[in-house]
């Protein structure tokens, strides 16, 4: 008999074939005594399974006794638990939405820098903001032995308010690893409470 | 394509209780699951004082876990499920450290009126089916026991054993061939 047809007999006897795949199986069955005897001995197998092993069961308020005697004491949980509980789950969440904002905040503010000088007053404020910026050559980074790359600084210089701006992108850089971090160590902490609620004799 | 059992009020009531640290709540949880707990995991050992245990440890580990538990749609088959994780966990650490007490002592059967002469020869009937269950490797054993006793679908016993639905399939069918070869005799008998 082919593997397949092995697998077959098995998923339909267990009622797990899928309903054409059934049909087709019935079909082969009605011609194929081979199958039909290793059905028959796959019932016979079953019911053999199936009655009750031999051992005796203790009695039920006996075992139930033992256990409670055993129960180790569950500290009750504190009031307002369950906001905690509901908190943890829903920081994801917390933490997607305070990036998103950050992100919105961090947009408006560069744009409002970026486009400074043609707003009314705005020389006069972007003169200010440049003095609070760093230079423009804290992003070259010289390697040991080469010339700086001094496209990139002349291209990024003539950014207007280049210098908050950097600020800005630093300050983008350091909240999205925060929260990146953040989420990370959820992550880790929703893993080690799924193995302990499907393992828990793995963690005694 | 079996049905599932129709969840009842009480068990989703009882787990709520018992997770809130309602011992009356739990005792109760045991007392409808203990039975099946023990026939299965003593399937899997054969050790019925090694079931005893385990099924006692599985249930104090649940306890100890449940406030985390979260049950399914059908409350009283997932909390059952999950206890038969445990169950099997322990059931498997307990054989590696412990021998068990493999010699099976000829045990009358509870029958509905059996004379003497047909009790030993059933018990003898089991003790030989249990015998090639346990000659089955534990991985094994495990999908063919949920499978068999306990009436579990494929995707309930992927979830149970934590491996994928091929890998129960596979693991079926070899502890089936296993069983039909150790049997082999006995099969033509009772197919008369």
């Amino acid at each position: 008999m082919s593997k397949a047809i092995h697998t077959w007999l098995q998923a339909y006897y267990d009622d797990e074939l899928p309903a054409r795949r059934r049909a087709q199986f019935q079909a082969h069955l009605a011609e194929c005594l081979q199958c039909q005897r290793d059905l028959r001995q796959l019932e016979i197998v079953s019911q053999q399974l199936r009655q009750d092993p031999p051992m005796s069961l203790p009695a039920t308020e006996v075992f139930v006794s033992q256990i409670n005697l055993r129960l180790p004491r569950r500290p009750e949980q504190p009031r307002g638990w369950r906001a905690l509980e509901r908190g943890w789950q829903l920081a994801p969440l917390g933490l997607l939405g305070s990036w998103a904002t950050l992100q919105a905040v961090l947009l408006v503010s560069s744009l409002l820098l970026w486009s400074l000088p043609w707003l009314p007053g705005g020389d006069l404020l972007a003169a200010g903001s440049g003095g609070f910026g760093l230079p423009a050559d804290w992003l070259i980074l010289p390697l040991p032995g080469s010339q700086p790359l001094q496209f990139t600084q002349s291209l990024l210089s003539t950014l207007p308010g280049f210098g908050s701006l950097s600020w800005l992108l630093l300050l983008d850089l350091a909240a999205s690893m925060i929260t990146g971090l953040l989420y990370l160590s959820w992550l880790a902490s929703w893993w080690i409470r799924t193995e302990q609620q499907f393992n828990p004799s793995a963690h005694a | 394509m079996r049905q599932p059992e129709p969840a009842t009020p009480s068990s989703d009531r009882l787990i709520t209780l018992a997770q809130q640290g309602d011992r009356h709540a739990f005792s109760e949880l045991v007392r409808q699951e203990y039975a099946r707990v023990i026939r299965v995991v003593y399937r899997l050992c054969g050790d019925p004082q090694l079931a005893e245990d385990a099924a006692q440890e599985a249930f104090i580990r649940s306890w100890q876990h449940l406030p985390r538990f979260k049950p399914g749609p059908d409350a009283g088959r997932s909390f059952r499920n999950w206890v038969l994780r445990i169950a099997n966990n322990v059931a498997l650490d307990m054989l590696r450290r412990e021998r068990p007490n493999l010699e099976l002592e000829t045990q009358p059967l509870a029958s509905k009126n059996p004379g003497p002469e047909r009790q030993f020869v059933q018990a003898e009937q089991a003790n030989r089916v249990q015998q090639a269950i346990l000659a089955i490797s534990p991985a094994s054993r495990a999908a063919l026991i949920l499978r068999e006793v306990e009436q579990m679908s494929y995707q309930e016993i992927a979830e149970t054993l934590e491996i994928p639905l091929g890998t129960v399939m596979s693991r079926l069918s070899y502890a089936r061939q296993q069983l039909r070869r150790a049997l082999a005799s006995d099969l033509e008998d009772w197919h008369e």
